[in-house]
């Protein structure tokens, strides 16, 4: 594994110029554009006709708690903080819904900022679920969607997002997945993240939403 | 001179003792198995997980928790007046004695009027009947 590890970093080397950029998905020290601090975009990036082309959301479609259909078209203008859940997992997502909520209610007079929270369990968390879960966490679909869909498509949003999710009969409720939560900004790309699942890394985190709810 | 140190030995303890349990083996599995979902002081969170403290149901029956354990639970449940309905998972691979350690944990930390200790072969009774049939608790 390793070695593999070795051959791709020469191969890369070897091409040099023409291999495309990338922004560490996890390395989000931000960066000084015109003399003001601002946040990176994470990700993959390329060279297209002399112009940098940077990882971008792709096109999605769920239904969410309230059975309103949530795309892309749903965040037009806004900001949005994503995650991954299932509503009877025993493990990180209560702790991750927990640090969510405080966001919710830190940034309850912003209304440029929205929730996504997918479930990967796509069976068992149907919309009713959903709507039961909302209900009793006390959150509304104006601002927070809890969405499912085609389970395919949710853990290849995942990908997109940079969070690990998928299928794991050892683990506890079936699904291996992290907390990470990701900030995703009105071009569609990824600006920011934090651990769910560690109150500090996201205290820190309402800043990077300050940071990017302030630019321009 | 002696008695001075005794004195601040203990008095250098006591702050210590607020973190005492008579349950470390409780502590640590409810700390790592149900904290999570019901929280660090068992208070539960919102109306998606009940509180384990001061629980009406926990005090009139501290053996069903056993089986609450064991099986998981699912459908709607009322807790001190409100109706929870979330999926609890079953919760595998512990045996009657951390299980037992978990009740007694619950009971002497969280619910000062559940007499303790629980005893560990009225928790093996419960867990006998409620095996075959999840749905008896």
């Amino acid at each position: 594994m390793k070695d593999n590890w070795l051959f791709i970093i020469i191969i890369f080397f070897g091409i040099g110029c023409t291999a495309p950029d990338q922004q560490d998905p996890n390395d989000q020290t931000t960066i000084m554009v015109d003399g003001k601090k601002q946040l990176p975009i994470l990700g993959e990036r390329k060279i297209v006709d002399g112009k940098t082309v940077f990882h971008q959301i792709p096109d999605f479609s769920f239904i969410n708690q309230d059975s309103m259909v949530v795309n892309n078209a749903t965040f037009k203008d806004k900001i949005y903080v994503v995650d991954f859940f299932f509503t009877s997992c025993p493990t990180i997502c209560p702790k991750v819904k927990k640090q969510v909520l405080r966001l919710y209610d830190e940034f309850e007079k912003e209304p440029r900022l929205q929730f996504l929270s997918h479930s990967i369990d796509v069976k068992y968390d149907t919309q009713e679920k959903l709507n039961s879960y909302g209900k009793q966490l006390g959150i509304s679909s104006d601002r927070w969607h809890l969405v499912t869909g085609v389970e395919d498509e949710i853990f290849e949003m995942a990908d997109d997002y940079f969070i690990a999710a998928h299928h794991d009969s050892d683990a506890p409720g079936g699904f291996d997945h992290s907390g990470r939560l990701i900030l995703v900004d009105q071009n569609r790309h990824v600006r920011g993240f934090a651990e769910g699942t560690e109150p500090e890394s996201v205290t820190k985190f309402m800043g990077t939403i300050r940071m990017l709810l302030d630019e321009k | 001179m002696k008695n001075r140190l005794i004195f601040y030995a203990l008095i250098t303890f006591s702050f210590f003792a607020c973190d005492y349990t008579s349950y470390p083996q409780g502590k640590a599995l409810y700390e790592g198995q149900c904290s999570g979902c019901h929280g660090l002081k068992a208070e539960g969170f919102r109306e998606l997980y009940p509180p384990l403290t001061n629980s009406e149901n926990f005090r009139k029956d501290p053996y069903n928790t056993a089986c609450l354990i064991v099986n998981g639970l699912e459908g709607p449940l009322e807790v001190n007046g409100i109706t929870y309905d979330q999926r609890m998972l079953a919760i595998e691979g512990l045996t009657d004695v951390q299980i037992t350690n978990i009740l007694n944990f619950v009971a002497d930390e969280f619910n000062p009027k559940v007499p303790t200790p629980l005893n560990i072969d009225l928790v093996n009774e419960r867990l006998e009947k409620c095996k075959n049939d999840p749905k008896v608790y």
